[in-house]
């Protein structure tokens, strides 16, 4: 079914274009609102990731393997956390960011999603365990937490287990060949 | 890599070394390649994986980059660019219908059931959009094109011919492409802008006022008012507040619209 979305996409089919938005276009508005965001913002994140997942197949030929709507709202989370921390890099920093053209902001998120997608399959391929225990390091929990949300015996066996994880992720993550076009990046 | 070094690189990324420790971190990045491979890639995981956090492209050297913007530049993906407008208005199009005839149920229903609510004058508020199009279409605007026939003086007297029929999706690119190199031109940041907005290309033409505000032009001021407008057109109320109040209190461009769309709001 994802196929004949994409399709519709890279053909400017408008119908089937809208029954995207009929289908889609609600859960990406109520988590935009809830997560500081307007409609006007929600509607812009929208159009984008549908231009992402355009380009993505017309220069991939890119297979949703879960299901589109699924995939989509994916893709618009992450759109909108990327735009979360562009204002929050620019408050933070005191540089004037030079204007880049909507092109070229579109090609910087597009390799960015594919590289945080990269990095989620591989978070996925590891133990329960220690999908866990990263997930917990890297949303910034204090060790003390860790310890004792998962019954270790101390902050040492923690960085230990986490330092082991973090290996085993990075290896997956760097003997994957898409990683080679991304790590430049 | 050791545990030590992770926990050393770990403490570098939260930003909680002391300043001699961090000192010989810097140098130690600026040494070793190796190392500095391993802090880099560092971060980008933990950016990564956080979710509250996101990480963005660093290095403009890889040709991806250019490669893939060449793809969202091509004449097809700007085509399927339209289609995809065309779509999203035709679904706004068929919601507000939607909202219309709950609201024809709603009001039928409100007139069975109470008789009085007839009697009683509803002063109808406007709307956030309704107001944007009463000042943006009120606010006159000069003509962006300066005296000589240069190749981009023509390109703008075409791109302001656009704007005026609402073509802003031909228009804009043209503006923006000129805005480039003239930037020392009022008005072209402002037809930029305008035709951003109109395109719900909200971000852009955010970034492109607060660049007209930064420049020392006589008209910078007038970036303000376009922006109270900006953010009323995406219904931030709260910021537009902000901002008409800041131009009443310098007595910029438009303080007198700036009062009175003020308490409009604020009714």
């Amino acid at each position: 079914m994802g196929d004949v979305f994409l399709k519709a996409l890279v053909n400017g089919d408008s119908k089937i274009i809208k029954s995207i938005y009929e289908n889609n276009f609600i859960s990406v508005k109520k988590f935009v609102l809830k997560n500081n965001g307007s409609i006007a913002d929600a509607e812009d994140i929208f159009q984008k990731a549908l231009l992402q997942l355009t380009v993505r197949y017309k220069k991939e030929n890119f297979k949703i393997n879960t299901n589109f709507n699924g995939y989509l709202f994916t893709v618009c989370k992450n759109l909108w956390r990327r735009e979360l921390n562009k204002s929050k890099n620019k408050v933070t920093n005191d540089k004037v960011i030079e204007l880049v053209s909507e092109e070229q902001d579109n090609a910087l998120a597009y390799l960015e999603l594919k590289r945080q997608e990269l990095f989620v399959e591989k978070l996925n391929q590891l133990s329960d365990n220690c999908k866990k225990i990263l997930t917990l390091f890297f949303s910034k929990t204090p060790y003390a937490e860790i310890v004792e949300s998962a019954d270790y015996n101390s902050e040492t066996v923690v960085r230990q287990r986490v330092f082991k994880c973090k290996k085993k992720l990075t290896e997956l993550i760097k003997s994957d060949v898409k990683y080679n076009s991304l790590k430049e990046l | 890599m050791s545990l030590q070094e992770d926990i050393l690189i770990e403490n570098y990324l939260k930003d909680i070394l002391s300043e001699s420790e961090k000192k010989d971190f810097n140098e130690r990045m600026q040494n070793d390649a190796a190392f500095k491979e391993k802090v880099l890639f560092e971060k980008k995981l933990s950016k990564t994986l956080d979710q509250n956090d996101w990480s963005f492209v660093e290095s403009d050297k890889s040709n991806d980059i250019k490669d893939v913007e060449e793809v969202f530049k091509s004449e097809e993906v700007q085509e399927i660019k339209k289609s995809i407008l065309i779509a999203q208005n035709e679904f706004k199009k068929s919601q507000k219908n939607n909202k219309n005839i709950i609201y024809l149920a709603v009001a039928s229903i409100a007139l069975l059931f109470s008789a009085y609510s007839l009697f009683v004058t509803v002063n109808k508020p406007y709307t956030s959009s309704e107001l944007y199009a009463k000042y943006i279409n009120s606010t006159e605007l000069y003509s962006s094109v300066s005296r000589g026939s240069n190749e981009s003086q023509k390109k703008l007297i075409i791109a302001e011919s656009y704007f005026r029929e609402e073509k802003y999706f031909e228009a804009l690119p043209i503006f923006k492409k000129i805005l480039n190199s003239e930037k020392d031109n009022a008005q072209l940041y402002i037809y930029t802008a305008i035709s951003q907005i109109e395109l719900n290309k909200f971000r852009e033409a955010e970034a492109v006022l607060n660049n007209l505000i930064k420049t020392d032009l006589i008209d910078a001021e007038k970036g303000y008012w376009y922006k109270s407008l900006l953010y009323l057109k995406m219904n931030k109320l709260s910021e537009t507040k902000s901002e008409l109040q800041f131009i009443i209190e310098n007595d910029y461009f438009k303080s007198k619209e700036a009062k009175e769309l003020l308490s409009k709001i604020n009714n």
